[in-house]
């Protein structure tokens, strides 16, 4: 890996350093930025998968009980264990990565 | 208003997500904050005299550090949600723009040739944000008039309803609070996209000439259209408030909504100089604001004192710290008085972008108001 460029400290700082920032370290107020952009997408997906349901209701297909009862599937159970801890080591991956 | 373009499904989700987050931090977090300081205050200390002091206690806390910067981003989001979901329709827009009314009531006269202030466009140069952290601010972005439409709504928690009354509640009760209900002649300083003009169309049906101006063309225009579908007769002229051209005593009654707080304390001077001259002897002025952070208790002036950094005002701290009636006096105007409006509205979260909790009134409108020496 190549080391980072040298940059005199202001430049190094970024925008975020020059505008308004509320927090002391401005990295601390880019990182509520992603996590409120991404809370942006999450309600998103989320209200989207809602309208899904409604629209495919609304076509005759009910899924949603299907979607509960498939959550609870023992059998599943393995295989959504599997998938959950695969997504969370990459979720996670930044905070152990040297 | 001429029509918006309808937003898509993850444009709406977008809006209704930044308004929730806005309400939460505002009702959870900035009142977590006046809580804290009132247990802080009544506890182990006097209460604070000063906003400086108010400062010193709510500052440093980790509430308030949130709050501000969540407030910050979420409005920067806000507008550019705003621009994006109307960047997919510039074309249609643009013929929306152009369209002008074939039998117009009033009139719509730009000035091209006029010198934009060296204030008003170059903030961003000084590495400050524009405007309310608006791209572009009132002035650079031709679409000024759509993207505040719909980013105000959405800063005013209703871009699903709209805005309830049009023009606002609060300004036709503005309007019509003037000292006399006879006049002829009505100039709107600063009047953006028509707000307050309209406002004092409707107040006063029967003056001869509502005359609204602005140094921004592209806020005149949308305010000139959004008029015309009213079916307001109002003239919008670009204009300088500091330099307007008018002749001496040319009207009766002159009138601002939120220019005040726009001005540094040297452009405001000329502003209210010209308005003494440009007003009739025995004439009104009339001007709607934020209170001065004197009015307010400190730790809500603390509070109203994050616009000036958090919200890219930066004549903010200037004009609310000044005394505003001396400036007036100054001018030569009499009978020099100011409050809080006189209006309760229900569901109003408040203006200023930190103090929005929806539940003290005095923080958002303020009156100033005096005559001209009848002479
Ligand atoms: C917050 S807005 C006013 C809102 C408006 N009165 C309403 O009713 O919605 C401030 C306005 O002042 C205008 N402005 C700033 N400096 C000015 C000047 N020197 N002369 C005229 N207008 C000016 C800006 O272009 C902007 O549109």
């Amino acid at each position: 890996m190549s080391s980072p460029p040298d940059h005199p400290p202001e430049a190094a700082a970024g925008p975020a350093a020059r505008g308004y920032h509320a927090f002391e370290d401005p990295v601390h107020d880019r990182l509520l930025g992603v996590i409120l952009a991404l809370g942006a997408e999450v309600w998103n997906l989320r209200e989207r998968l809602g309208l899904l349901e409604s629209a495919l209701a609304r076509q005759g297909v009910e899924v949603s009980a299907l979607i509960e009862e498939l959550a609870l599937d023992p059998e599943r159970a393995p295989a959504m264990a599997a998938d959950r801890d695969a997504f969370l080591a990459r979720f996670l991956r930044a905070v152990s990565a040297d | 208003m001429p029509e918006l373009p309808a937003p898509t499904q993850e444009q709406a989700a977008h809006f209704d997500y930044l308004e929730g987050l806005r309400g939460y931090n505002y009702t959870v977090h900035v009142k977590g904050i006046l809580d804290a300081y009132e247990r802080a205050t009544t506890a182990d200390r006097a209460a604070p005299d000063t906003m400086d002091e108010a400062g010193v206690i709510i500052a440093p806390s980790p509430l308030y550090r949130f709050a501000a910067a969540t407030q910050h981003l979420a409005q920067k989001m806000g507008w550019a949600a705003a621009r994006r979901s109307l960047e997919g329709h510039t074309n249609q827009l643009a013929d929306v723009l152009n369209r002008m009314p074939a039998e117009p009531r009033g009139r719509l006269v730009l000035d091209p040739a006029l010198e934009l202030p060296e204030y008003y466009t170059e903030r961003d140069s000084e590495g400050r944000d524009d405007i309310h952290l608006v791209p572009g601010g009132y002035w650079g972005d031709p679409l000024v008039g759509p993207v505040y439409e719909r980013g105000g709504a959405l800063y005013r928690m209703a871009w699903r309803t709209g805005y309830t009354g049009s023009p606002p509640g609060a300004l036709v009760a503005f309007a019509k609070g003037a000292p006399s209900d006879d006049y002829r002649r009505i100039l709107d300083l600063g009047c953006s996209f028509g707000g307050l003009t309209m406002a004092l169309r409707q107040a006063y049906p029967d003056a001869e000439e509502v005359v609204g101006i602005d140094i921004s063309s592209a806020a005149l225009r949308w305010a000139h259209l959004t008029a015309e579908e009213r079916g307001l007769a109002i003239a919008f002229e670009q204009r300088d408030a500091t330099a307007t051209g008018y002749p001496d005593s040319s009207f009766d009654l002159i009138s601002g909504f939120l220019l005040l707080h726009e001005l540094s304390a040297e452009i405001l001077d000329a502003v209210m100089a010209e308005a003494y001259r440009l007003l009739r002897p025995g004439g009104h002025i009339r001007f709607l604001d934020m209170p001065p952070y004197a009015a307010l208790p400190p730790e809500r002036a603390f509070l109203q004192s994050f616009d000036c950094e958090g919200n890219g005002e930066a004549f903010w701290d200037e004009f609310l710290s000044r005394d505003f009636k001396a400036v007036l006096r100054a001018c030569g105007f009499v009978h020099v008085a100011d409050g809080p409006l006189d209006y309760e509205e229900p569901n109003y979260w408040g203006t200023a972008a930190l103090l929005r909790t929806g539940e003290f009134r005095l923080e958002n409108r303020w009156v100033n108001q005096a005559d001209k020496p009848a002479g």
